[in-house]
């Protein structure tokens, strides 16, 4: 086999291996099958006469926004969950006092938290933190509460399902010290990269699919007794007879680049085909240079060498020298 | 392909209770390597019906070539003084020879599990995604790894390789065109929307046919080092007969369905629960034996008789025929818009001069 052949081939799987470890949980997310840790009917809307489940998640609400000020839009929604939980605590974490409960409890991620680029990551950041500490449910300031959030309390996690696959972030609740929520916490800092668009570096380091990717790595080694993080599904967290919330205009954070990403979701089954078309455009196009090289290397002419010639008359080429063997083999 | 997914589509609309889709399809995958059993005795009705309708040939030199041809033929060694019999030689390996057997078996192992990956992910990708997208999909995988993988190992010449390459580039850009824009909206024209009222997906079964998709067309690619290491280990010369790769295609089909055995209670208990009716079998017996024998059955010679590159012209005209028999069973469905004929043409003139620039008609008998 010739080197330039070899150091191609060792190229490539170099990359194919880098891919496969940056894109494992992503490829794993796309088999996985939430179903399994599904919140049931039966445990949302037990049959009247059934024994009433211990509460295990602590009756707290917790809510975020950059002040106390609320916009409009978002008031009937928090006050509808302040009207139907008179027995919760409430509390709105400012990006003030967000900053504080990390300088205090949890110094070693403040450079972290501090340096985030974009407002947004450091609102998804704290949840996972006030969460972990406080225990209680994290609801968005967008999802307004339709029914009492007792039925949820009885697990000691849990979070939504979301389109396309994975969990989001939006509602979650948890007991205080919950091992997932302490993974999440110590994971931020391996996730905090930059991934130049901002909708895919928010998403990846803070966002739904950082939840997910550590949910996945979560789920396969085992999940320890009593660390269970149970899935709400689609019909149960909104729009139907049943769900728990309701929403209001919301994704305050995007920019054009998330219209973008969102648009290729309108065509997401031919991503899949131009991604086996473009993989093979890059594999093939190193082919084309593999035989270049080859071309010039073999051929003590190369000095005069022409593309065109290359790909055109190389058969011409090629058949001149059997010829010349031929007559040698001859004599 | 139109046959099976047929099949699967039967068993899953017959709405039974408890009824495991996974089970019919691992059905139907053990079901497709028995037609593999009859490779065979079609080699060796082929290669009888050659003879007789062959004449022998006229001069002394291609008498004599035809004659080497046979050596390792069985029928034709018994008239053969070289003492290399067929017996007594088996893919350049003595009978005797202990280690030469367990490299051959274990080859034929490796074979069995590279093909029987795209196999399975194609018999999944039946059960939740229409047979065009999946045909698409899987022979797409299957002409660009093979045509790659055949470039690099030095399977194919290496001539005109930059315009073969445009001429591809122009054929997936047709494949690409085709599915865009296919009406019926199968594959790529799936939308991801949300339903306003109800916030869930309008399609719930798109992203069911992503995973299978995506699982087909990955699973694919480990066709490309089979074809490889099939042409390296049981196609590297003429005097290898046509019977004798049948033989070992049917080893490979044998190991296959035996790693398969394990599943196939589950899968009949499957089976039992489906309302199989004479439709159903009449199907099946239509798709393996009309359809899965014929195929690899001309494969095999066509892996034979031309250069290996110029096999992966067959995946781009299984695309377009698959077009065609999908407009032919389902008239109905079937909305042609003007840049599915253009993706159409492109491919098709891309499927023609390739052909053309890979076709070499290797001279060897079918014996």
């Amino acid at each position: 086999m010739r080197k330039e052949l070899k150091y191609m081939i060792y190229g490539n799987v170099l990359v194919l291996i880098t891919i496969l470890y940056i894109t494992f949980d992503l490829l794993t997310l796309a088999i996985d099958d939430t179903l399994k840790d599904a919140l049931l009917d039966v445990d949302l809307n037990p049959p009247p006469g059934t024994p009433e489940k211990a509460q295990l998640i602590p009756k707290i609400i917790h809510q975020t926004y950059k002040t106390d000020e609320i916009p409009g839009h978002w008031k009937e929604g928090r006050q509808r969950c302040l009207d139907l939980h008179p027995d919760y605590e409430y509390i709105l974490w400012t990006d003030e006092m967000a900053d504080k409960f990390i300088e205090d409890e949890y110094p070693w991620f403040l450079e972290t938290f501090r340096n985030y680029r974009y407002p947004i990551e450091r609102a998804d950041a704290i949840r996972y933190f006030i969460l972990s500490h406080f225990g209680g449910v994290y609801i968005d300031l967008d999802d307004g509460c339709e029914r009492k959030l007792d039925p949820l309390l009885t697990v000691p996690a849990f979070a939504r399902k979301t389109s396309p696959t994975g969990i989001s972030n939006d509602v979650m609740g948890s007991v205080p010290h919950h091992p997932f929520f302490i993974k999440l916490m110590h994971s931020l800092k391996k996730y905090d990269r930059n991934w130049i668009i901002p909708y895919v570096t928010i998403m990846s380091s803070t966002g739904p699919l950082f939840v997910s990717m550590v949910w996945q790595q979560y789920k396969r080694w085992g999940v320890p007794k009593n660390g269970d993080v149970r899935v709400l599904q689609p019909a149960d967290y909104k729009m139907h007879e049943h769900s728990f919330f309701s929403i209001s205009k919301g994704s305050s954070w995007h920019l054009d680049d998330a219209k973008f990403v969102k648009s290729l979701l309108n065509h997401i089954l031919a991503c899949v085909v131009v991604g086996f078309v473009f993989a093979f455009f890059v594999l093939y196009t190193e082919y084309c240079l593999y035989c270049w090289l080859c071309s010039t290397t073999g051929n003590k002419k190369a000095v005069n060498w022409r593309p065109w010639s290359w790909w055109k008359h190389e058969g011409v080429e090629e058949e001149k020298l059997r010829q010349k063997r031929l007559r040698k083999d001859s004599n | 392909t139109k046959c099976l997914s047929l099949l699967q589509s039967s068993a899953r609309d017959s709405e039974r209770p408890g009824i495991d889709h996974q089970g019919v399809a691992i059905f139907l995958l053990f079901m497709y390597f028995v037609p593999w059993l009859l490779l065979v005795p079609s080699a060796r009705l082929v290669s009888i019906a050659s003879s007789m309708t062959v004449s022998r040939p006229g001069t002394p030199e291609l008498r004599a070539r035809g004659e080497r041809n046979g050596i390792m033929d069985g029928e034709n060694n018994n008239n053969s003084n070289n003492g290399r019999s067929y017996d007594s030689y088996d893919n350049g390996v003595k009978n005797n020879d202990i280690i030469g057997k367990v490299s051959y078996v274990v080859k034929l192992v490796i074979l069995s599990l590279l093909l029987l990956v795209p196999v399975l992910t194609y018999m999944n990708a039946l059960s939740l995604t229409p047979a065009f997208d999946v045909g698409l999909i899987q022979n797409t995988s299957i002409f660009e790894i093979t045509s790659l993988l055949y470039g690099v190992c030095g399977l194919s010449r290496r001539k005109n390789v930059f315009r073969n390459f445009i001429v591809m580039m122009i054929a997936l850009m047709g494949i690409v065109l085709v599915s865009y824009t296919k009406a019926t909206c199968d594959l790529l024209a799936g939308k991801f929307s949300i339903n306003q009222k109800t916030g869930e997906l309008e399609d719930p079964f798109l992203f069911d046919r992503l995973k299978s998709c995506l699982l087909c067309g990955l699973g694919a690619l480990t066709l490309g080092p089979f074809t490889v290491l099939w042409n390296r280990w049981f196609n590297f010369s003429d005097r290898i007969t046509l019977s004798h790769q049948c033989q070992h295609l049917t080893y490979i089909a044998s190991i296959c369905m035996a790693v398969l055995l394990p599943f196939l209670p589950r899968a009949l208990s499957t089976l039992a629960k489906v309302p199989t009716n004479k439709v159903f079998w009449l199907e099946a017996l239509a798709a393996f034996l009309f359809g899965t024998l014929p195929h690899v059955f001309s494969l095999s010679l066509i892996q034979r008789q031309t250069p290996p590159s110029y096999s992966t012209t067959i995946n781009l005209g299984a695309i377009i025929f698959m077009g065609i028999s999908d407009w032919i069973c389902e008239p109905t469905q079937t909305t042609i818009v003007r840049w599915e004929v253009i993706g159409y043409i492109m491919l098709s003139v891309a499927c023609v001069v390739l052909s053309i620039a890979y076709y070499e008609k290797k001279h060897l008998s079918l014996h």
